[in-house]
């Protein structure tokens, strides 16, 4: 290193020295180039303040002298200098008080980090409406599904009752033996709108929990200090889509390695994980093969599982496993519903303390539904 | 709520019949007092505070629409001064402490005997003939300062400001912090500090006064502080030697030399 470097000049920052009059005292090379000025055009002419723009002369004698006089020191401060021609330099500036009552000033040009930070500022800004947004929108659709859910269920209640009564010829022959077999797939049609319906009911409660609106979602928790029976919830659930495995021609095949397990949870949402993942897999199932519900346990877990051997999960569906409205829309045999009972269920299983996942899937689909065993 | 000692973080030290009372400006808080204050100690009860959202004020008691206009800071300053003032009280302030003090005056002359004005600008703006010194987009490039600068602010300090004291480690810290200020509130007070007009109300004020006037002030130039003086029914002007736009820090025993003389003359 050669003994006649000039570190105050070649130092890799600008540097100023003024005094209490606010007198430039000194300057060094490096701020000289900064702003394509002279030493004699700023050396005992200029005051400290004409190096900046107008706010940042209110910003020095409102803030940074103060506090440089009562602190001794300010650090970090973001500022424009004003160079040859009023060109705008945006720096970095960090100041001291010397004992011989002068200010020391540093400056680091930061154009590109400037520029940086203006794009953080701005997509911070933008991050922050679009939350809002998205969190009226949030509540607006609570709103809109607990209000269409009423509007929607009154005409359906009254075309269901009405084709039923219709089908059974209650108040006299239809005539027509195809217009009666009408009135059953109406009824049915209705039936199935009513299911969708509560399924889009069931996320909007599982999404927004007991709690009340505006509470972060960490606290949405059921109280998981109901124990629950898992034999008796899953006779329950057995006997319930017993009629629809009946018509699909397949067959509950229930193994339990445990019995009489006791999870830590809530019975109706259990009940509704299991009535879900029981009527997929028997809709999935080929004709003839069975579903198997098997229960197992880990040493503080207890796990249910529902298989079946229909097609399985696509890559899509496994990749978006318990997204609310992702729909499958490749897998014609998956787009038979609204795709949101595994979306309600995880949902339900997390508020339980739990978890569902998807197994192994080579042949046709596993779902695993994992609780706090009680004790 | 709380107590007004919390509020504005009231500092009381000195001992005499009469007192002083000392308002800061915009973007510092009491501390700027500390080489001013021990040359009335002896003399005076002194009596230091933070404007409301400033120092170690009670953030909580901040609200932007309350602290909208320097009426609201005036009264907060008349308040302390009841509440914490014995005998004749002298109010001194700075730049738009000033402004807040003139109003505090004018509003409540009773309270007051003298009124010290340093650096002082009633409006900031250009109007007309009258030129205070900046246009409005100058104060817009002050709010973009303000935008891109933390100002000594930090989310630890946030329980301090609104008063823990139960935490004295937290304190010490701040003990070595100066002037801190929430970045918000510190824009809501630059607007209303440099956007504001008090000129209507200088003819009114019915207390002695005096305007400490620097050299070179980049912030409240001597036209400024000419027409104070002009415009105020019984007000002295005193050109400081000290230049610059703090000369309470930078040249306080001169500032309280003059203070001091202004008080005798009473």
């Amino acid at each position: 290193m050669s003994a006649q470097f000039d570190y105050f000049n070649e130092a890799p920052c600008g540097y100023a020295v003024c005094n209490f009059d606010r007198t430039i005292l000194r300057v060094n090379s490096t701020l000289l180039n900064l702003l394509e000025l002279g030493a004699s055009d700023i050396v005992g002419k200029m005051s400290i303040g004409d190096l900046f723009d107008v706010g940042g002369r209110i910003f020095l004698e409102s803030r940074v002298l103060p506090v440089l006089m009562t602190a001794g020191k300010i650090e970090e401060i973001a500022c424009n200098l004003v160079g040859k021609a009023q060109a705008s330099v945006p720096c970095l500036m960090h100041g001291k008080l010397t004992s011989s009552n002068e200010f020391v000033f540093s400056f680091f040009a930061i154009r590109e980090r400037r520029r940086f930070e203006r794009q953080i500022q701005t997509a911070r800004r933008d991050t922050q409406n679009a939350l809002e947004q998205a969190e009226t929108a949030h509540r607006s659709k609570a709103l809109f599904f607990a209000s269409m859910n009423h509007e929607m269920r009154t005409p359906l209640n009254a075309i269901i009752g009405f084709s039923d009564i219709m089908a059974m010829e209650i108040f006299g022959p239809i005539g027509n033996a195809r217009y009666k077999a009408y009135c059953g797939d109406i009824g049915k049609s209705a039936q199935h709108l009513l299911s969708l319906i509560d399924d889009l009911l069931d996320l909007s409660r599982a999404e927004n929990g007991s709690v009340p609106a505006g509470d972060k979602p960490g606290g949405d928790k059921l109280a998981a200090d109901e124990i629950v029976e898992i034999d008796e919830v899953l006779d329950e659930a057995t006997r319930t889509v017993d009629p629809i495995a009946a018509a699909a021609c397949v067959a509950i095949v229930r193994s339990s390695a445990h019995k009489r397990l006791r999870a830590l949870g809530e019975r109706r949402g259990l009940l509704q994980i299991v009535l879900n993942l029981l009527s997929n897999a028997i809709k999935m199932s080929p004709s003839g093969k069975p579903v198997l519900l098997e229960v197992a346990r880990t040493a503080h877990q207890a796990c249910i599982t529902v298989r079946d051997q229909g097609p399985g999960f696509s890559e899509f569906m496994r990749a978006n496993f318990g997204e609310a409205y992702a729909q499958d829309f490749e897998n014609k045999a998956a787009h038979k519903g609204t795709g949101l009972g595994l979306a309600i269920s995880k949902r339900l299983a997390t508020r339980m303390g739990g978890s569902l996942s998807l197994g192994d899937t080579r042949n046709g689909a596993a779902l695993i539904l994992k609780l706090q065993l009680a004790e | 709520m709380v107590s007004l000692a919390t509020r504005n973080a009231v500092t009381v030290s000195g001992d005499g019949e009469n007192t002083v009372v000392f308002a800061h400006g915009f973007g510092c808080d009491q501390s700027v007092w500390r080489h001013v204050v021990p040359f009335f100690e002896a003399s005076h009860r002194v009596v230091c505070f933070d404007h409301v959202g400033s120092g170690r004020s009670a953030r909580a008691s901040y609200t932007k629409a309350h602290y909208a206009t320097l009426d609201s800071y005036a009264r907060d300053t008349v308040e302390i001064a009841q509440a914490f003032g014995v005998g004749a009280v002298t109010l001194v302030g700075h730049s738009v402490g000033a402004s807040i003090a003139m109003l505090a005056a004018a509003n409540a002359s009773a309270n007051f005997a003298n009124l010290a004005m340093i650096a002082p600008s009633p409006c900031f703006l250009n109007d007309g003939d009258y030129r205070g010194g900046f246009s409005r987009s100058d104060i817009g490039q002050l709010l973009d300062y303000l935008e891109s600068n933390y100002l000594g602010w930090s989310d630890a300090y946030a329980p301090v400001i609104m008063g823990n004291p139960d935490r004295p480690e937290l304190a010490e810290e701040l003990g070595q912090s100066f002037c801190r200020m929430d970045p918000e509130i510190a824009k809501d007070f630059a607007r209303v500090t440099f956007l504001a007009d008090c000129r209507a109300v200088l003819p009114t004020v019915r207390v002695r006064s005096l305007v400490l006037q620097c050299s070179n002030d980049a912030i409240a130039p001597a036209f400024v502080g000419d027409y104070i003086a002009r415009t105020m029914p019984d007000c002295k002007l005193e050109m400081l030697r000290a230049t610059g736009h703090c000369p309470h820090q930078s040249a306080p025993e001169e500032v309280a030399v003059h203070i001091r003389a202004f008080l005798a003359q009473s």
